[in-house]
């Protein structure tokens, strides 16, 4: 037991390795309150959006619903935009908590949001490139 | 000994520590990021182009016509191109305090990520401004 004692005890007091010291939990709290902001915005922005749509005289939902692949392509896009915001916002509020509570499992797991998010977002951005390029080399090609 | 170091000890005993765990999801996170902003600056090389073949092809439509184009591409290419180099900075500071374990580099690594958040937020709160002006006087 006092082994294990004095182990516990050097892993503390190693001063190897990174923390989360005064300095950079200020910058990371902010970050994760922007980020839990960036997730109610987006809500709101998506809430908004879709209300226009349905008392807009254009009608755009009624044009657009009748559509399968369009509705297909919409529920793709909402699943998409909600891993997003479930993301955003689970990091936001555990890198909160863990700076507050200086809790070191909230703090993996918002690193794992932010990863999470990450990797979502740069699959949507190499989609949209992907389509970008083949659009550019079409009218490129039409053109000629 | 300094008076207070004590103190700033029990502070370091207590704070959060980038463990194994949370250095494979932050290292994670940074590599995805840095792929982001590479195919994003690709992204934006590509408008870029497209915007210059358009302005060729109706090249005719008048100077009011291709200014306004003009500016509002600039106004755009400029804010994408903050957004993805705000994030190029996260992932490469991150990389590279993972790498040394340089705590300095951690801070700023945070201090870009934070910019980066701060920046989709303001831009997100003018969208929404407009979207809800146009709701009121425009005609969508």
């Amino acid at each position: 037991m006092n082994d294990n004692f004095n182990e516990v005890t050097k892993d503390l007091l190693n001063e190897d390795g990174l923390r989360i010291d005064e300095s950079n939990s200020k910058e990371l709290k902010d970050a994760a309150t922007w980020s839990r902001s960036i997730a109610i915005l987006t809500i709101v922005f998506i809430a908004l959006a879709l209300l226009i749509s349905l008392i807009s005289p254009l009608r755009y939902l009624t044009v657009l619903a009748g559509e399968t692949y369009v509705m297909v392509v919409a529920v793709a896009c909402l699943a998409v935009v909600g891993t997003i915001v479930y993301s955003l916002n689970q990091f936001g509020n555990n890198m909160r908590n863990a700076v507050d509570g200086e809790d070191q499992d909230l703090f993996e797991k918002g690193a794992g949001n932010l990863k999470l998010y990450m990797i979502v977002l740069c699959i949507c951005v190499a989609l949209s490139f992907i389509s970008s390029l083949y659009s550019f080399f079409n009218t490129i090609n039409t053109s000629l | 000994m300094e008076p207070n170091e004590p103190e700033n000890k029990l502070a370091d005993i207590l704070s959060i520590r980038v463990t194994e765990n949370a250095a494979a999801n932050l290292r994670t996170s940074a590599l995805w990021g840095r792929a982001m902003a590479y195919i994003g600056f690709a992204n934006l090389l590509i408008s870029i182009l497209a915007l210059a073949k358009t302005l060729v092809v109706h090249g005719s439509f008048g100077t009011g016509y291709i200014t306004g184009v003009l500016i509002s591409s600039f106004i755009g290419f400029v804010m994408v191109l903050f957004l993805y180099l705000f994030l190029y900075r996260y992932a490469s500071k991150m990389l590279l305090a993972l790498n040394t374990e340089s705590q300095e580099k951690l801070t700023e690594s945070f201090a870009q990520l934070k910019a980066y958040f701060k920046f989709i937020g303001i831009l997100f709160i003018l969208s929404l401004a407009l979207l809800v002006l146009s709701a009121l006087f425009g005609r969508i």
